[in-house]
Order: structure tokens, then C-alpha cells, then sequence
């Protein structure tokens, strides 16, 4: 049994529902417990440090300060941006006396920065790929994934300390481990546009049609997401996307613990894989 | 005009630069940083937004070195940007290139100098903030109205107001849009955050090592490649004050 704090972030308790469904209960079969930051408040994410710097400290930091209040070392934070903007407290945190003893005091909660902030590849890590490939009793060997890490996953190299942030393969391995096939393809951390799909769709639809017509060149027949953003753009919006392109090719987006759930033998419906915009094929 | 409504929404700046980015070590290694861009342009060759910028992420960080701080502050390129950290990566120089754009927001933003161009952007980053602040949490709905409301009234465009509007039915269908969402027991704390990270702000220039932002040799610089002298340096190389 492998014991984690839980920081879900906005998206996944809003329109990213379907991401918690499906890592709960692909982590629950791996006998990963989560426990849940108690009244956990947004990171502030890309508003907060665009306008207003002291905020972007201290969002982050009263989660952190909660974590460590409730005794929870390590947190799991699915979306990479929250998982970002916890790291980047982190490490402003650690470095500076003055800010610790001034943010503690502006959040209402001690925070020292020591909190260990995971994303969701690292827990699959933790749990561990021979695992993965021993519980695997579903064939899901017709998927060749594109795995897509975005943006934050694996940026900034010395805020998130993870991978390599040209050439990451960590998702790869798990994909793989789960017994899906992946492809070699080109834009695996390039953007999709992010959070930009109220502000500016136009960018977002541009962005997102180079990765779609990359993976689709390269073979895949899906992609592999371990970000909520990643997958409002890639999948809400493909319609959009391919309509305003001309791909007339569609690519299921399924997230990363889909994937590793439909080899466990869980259902389209105890995933939510159901309620993404472009039908799953995991039943095929 | 067009500046009036954007800022009708609260600023959330922070309190005083001594209290903001200085306190978080922002200004002065940010200013370091910016002093070392060598123009490779490697940030401008990695950047999915370039296409659509107006000054390119090199162009940004020579004209502040430059001392060309407004052309900076009202190009639409510092809202363009997506915060990706494709540039931030790559620098060999290690220059922090997406934390220097953050703080041209932020400058651009509490000197009025935020046009109804990159209004949008704005507008989308204030009604989340402004939502956080109320709930805490996200509440899309309410944000989402909240956006499309003062859009509309930014520059009456009902196609604007209403894109993506076919999308609300699909999403409820898929339990992705919720009424009530979720919710924060202690709300009153956010406030009192957003209050201590908000008050009286007045943030400052960035400064160069060895340069006197608005000297000669900058005005003349800046005249000679055709930009603005910097005009609103209010805060000469003040920032490690």
C-alpha cells in the first residue's frame, strides 16, 4: 500500500471530472491511497503569476502549508500546472527565510516548502511498471500511442525536476508497460495553447492541429495525455480543430491512467472514458 | 477608453514592490538574468505564439536592455505569450524569460497601458482571479459568464459572446459543468490573502546592471532603430532600492 496526499487542483473537481474518475480508480487497483488536502484552494494558475507575483507565492503555499498541517509529505498533483506552481512555491519557499516567515503569515498556515509534489507518471513510477505489466489482463496492444506530455510536465527543467525536457520517455515506458504500442513522433512537448481556450480559441485550434496531423503522420491511432488542459484542447475542441483544418482522421485522447486502467480491466464507465468528446476505442 | 473597462476589474497587484517581487526575489535576479540575453534568438525559434507576436521574445528582452520599457508594456506580445517555458528551457544564458514577461504583465497592467488588442487575455485572467477570490476553487460557470460579459462590453461582438455557447449542453451531458461546483469551507482566509498580496500597488522598472534606464545612449539607441524612448520610468534603476 502506497499512502499519498492528494491536491486535485480545480480542473479535476470541474470540467476535467473524467481525469479523477479514471486515475482513482486505476490507482485504487495499483493500491495507491490518496488522501485529499483538506479545503485545498486554486494554485492561482497561469492568472496568478501573470498579474500578480505575491499571489503566485502564496496560493500554492497555503496548499502546501495544509499539506503539511495534515502530515501529508508527499502530494499528488495530476495537473501539471498546479504541480508547477506548487513546485515553484517550493522552491521560493526553501530558498528564502524572509518569504517563508512572511507567506506563513499571509496564508495563516506554517509552510516550510518540504512538501514533495509528484505528478501522476511518478506515481505510476512508484507503483512500478513490473506491476503494471504483471495486473495487466486486457490486451490493449491495437493502441499505438503518441504519448503527449505538453507543456509542464516536463518545464521549466529546474522548477519540476523531472525527465528529460526535449526528449522525455518516462510516459513512453508506462505506456508500454501496459502493453500498448507508442510512436516516435515530433511534437511531444510542444503547446497546445493551454489555459487560452475561452481567451483566445483561434491559437488554441492552430496549435492544437499541428499535434493532431504530427501524431496521425506518425502512425498513432490515439494519444496519451497526463494533463486536463491537454485534454479540453485536444479532445473538446477536435471537432473544432479538424473541421476548421481538414483532418479528417479522428484521434481518441484518452489520459494516461485510461490507459493503464483499460489493461487492469476496468470498464469505459468506471474510468469515464464514456464522457470524453471523441469515442474511446478501448472496447474495440 | 478601452483601457476603463478592463481595469474596472481589481487589480490584485501586490502590495508594494518591497513586498512582491523583491520579497520573492524576483526583481533583482530577474534583472541579472535579463543582462546576460546574448541574442541568440533561440527563445523566438522555439516559441509556438512568434507567429502571432508582435515583437518577438528576443526583440522583448533587447529593448529592455535597451531601456524601451513602453514599447514593451503596450505590445500585444507579453499577452500573447502562453507561459509554456519553451524559451525559459532553452536559454543558454539561463535567462528567465517567461518570469520577465510575468513582470512586463504586471507593469503593463498597473501603468494602464493594457490596450483593447490584448484586452482579451486580460479579461480572461482577472475574472479567474476575481472567481478564485469569491469561491476559492474554479467555479467555471460563473467565470465563463462572467468572461463572456465583459468581453461583450469591451467590444460588443455578440459572436464573441455567444462562440462555443453549443458546447454547454455536451458538456452538462457529460457531467463536465456543475451549478453548484466545488466548494471551500473557508472562504473568509482567501480574502484575507488576496487583501495582504493586494494592497496599494506600485510596482517598479525593471533595472539593468551598468545601465541607466533613459540615459542618452538608450534614448538615441531606441531613436535610431525607429522605438520609443522610455517614457514612464518612473522608478530609474530604483529596484534594489
Amino acid at each position: 500500500m502506497i499512502e499519498l496526499g492528494y491536491y486535485p487542483g480545480c480542473a479535476l473537481h470541474g470540467s476535467s471530472n473524467d481525469y479523477e474518475q479514471s486515475l482513482r480508480a486505476c490507482l485504487e487497483r495499483l493500491n495507491v491511497r490518496l488522501t485529499e488536502v483538506d479545503d485545498w484552494i486554486c494554485c492561482g494558475a497561469s492568472a496568478a503569476h501573470s498579474l500578480n507575483s505575491m499571489l503566485a507565492v502564496a496560493l500554492p503555499a497555503r496548499n502546501l502549508g495544509l499539506a503539511e498541517r495534515d502530515q501529508l509529505h508527499e502530494v499528488l498533483a495530476p495537473c501539471p500546472l498546479c504541480s508547477m506552481e506548487l513546485h515553484k512555491a517550493n522552491h521560493a519557499l526553501a530558498a528564502n527565510e524572509a518569504l517563508r516567515a512572511r507567506v506563513s503569515e499571509i496564508v495563516e498556515v506554517p509552510v516550510s516548502g518540504n512538501v514533495k509534489v509528484l505528478n501522476l507518471i511518478q506515481v505510476f513510477e512508484r507503483a512500478g511498471l513490473e506491476r503494471i505489466r504483471r495486473a495487466a489482463r486486457k490486451s490493449i496492444a491495437h493502441l499505438q500511442a503518441a504519448c503527449y506530455y505538453g507543456c509542464l510536465l516536463t518545464r521549466p527543467p529546474a522548477t519540476v525536476q523531472f525527465d528529460d525536457a526535449e526528449r522525455p520517455q518516462s510516459m513512453e515506458a508506462i505506456v508500454e508497460a501496459a502493453g500498448a504500442k507508442t510512436v516516435v513522433w515530433n511534437f511531444a512537448t510542444e503547446c497546445c495553447g493551454a489555459g487560452m481556450t475561452l481567451a483566445s480559441e483561434k491559437v488554441v485550434l492552430e496549435l492544437s492541429q499541428r499535434i493532431l496531423r504530427n501524431a496521425l503522420e506518425h502512425g498513432a491511432n490515439c494519444l496519451v495525455v497526463a494533463c486536463p488542459m491537454c485534454h479540453v484542447n485536444l479532445d473538446m475542441k477536435q471537432q473544432d480543430t479538424r473541421e476548421q483544418f481538414g483532418i479528417e482522421q479522428v484521434l481518441p485522447v484518452y489520459y494516461l491512467s485510461d490507459l493503464v486502467g483499460m489493461a487492469l480491466g476496468l470498464k469505459e464507465a468506471q474510468l469515464g472514458t464514456d464522457r470524453h468528446f471523441v469515442p474511446a476505442r478501448n472496447g474495440r | 477608453m478601452s483601457r476603463g473597462i478592463v481595469q474596472e476589474v481589481p487589480l490584485y497587484a501586490p502590495a508594494a514592490a518591497s513586498d512582491g517581487l523583491a520579497l520573492t526575489g524576483c526583481a533583482d535576479t530577474l534583472a541579472q538574468s535579463l543582462a546576460a540575453c546574448y541574442q541568440c534568438g533561440k527563445c523566438t525559434a522555439g516559441c509556438p505564439m512568434a507567429d502571432a507576436m508582435d515583437l518577438m521574445p528576443n526583440q522583448i528582452f533587447r529593448l529592455l536592455q535597451l531601456g524601451a520599457l513602453e514599447r514593451v508594456l503596450r505590445s500585444t506580445a507579453i499577452w500573447q505569450c502562453v507561459s509554456c517555458y519553451t524559451c525559459t528551457t532553452r536559454c543558454p544564458q539561463s535567462v528567465d524569460c517567461v518570469g520577465i514577461i510575468d513582470q512586463m504583465r504586471q507593469l503593463a497592467l498597473a501603468r494602464g497601458m493594457v490596450s483593447n488588442r490584448q484586452g482579451r487575455v486580460v479579461v480572461f485572467q482577472q475574472t479567474f482571479l476575481d472567481n478564485i477570490r469569491r469561491h476559492g476553487r474554479l467555479h467555471e460557470l460563473s467565470q465563463i459568464a462572467h468572461f463572456k460579459l465583459r468581453g461583450y462590453l469591451k467590444d460588443f461582438s455578440l459572436r464573441e459572446l455567444f462562440r462555443g455557447a453549443a458546447l454547454g449542453p455536451q458538456l452538462f451531458q457529460r457531467r463536465k459543468l456543475h451549478f453548484r461546483g466545488s466548494k471551500v469551507k473557508d472562504r473568509a482566509v482567501i480574502q484575507r490573502i488576496y487583501a495582504r498580496c493586494s494592497r496599494g500597488f506600485q510596482p517598479r522598472g525593471p533595472s539593468i546592471p551598468g545601465h541607466q534606464p533613459g540615459s542618452q545612449v538608450a534614448e538615441s539607441r531606441a531613436q535610431r532603430t525607429g522605438l520609443e524612448a522610455p517614457a514612464t520610468l518612473g522608478a530609474k534603476g530604483t529596484a534594489h532600492d
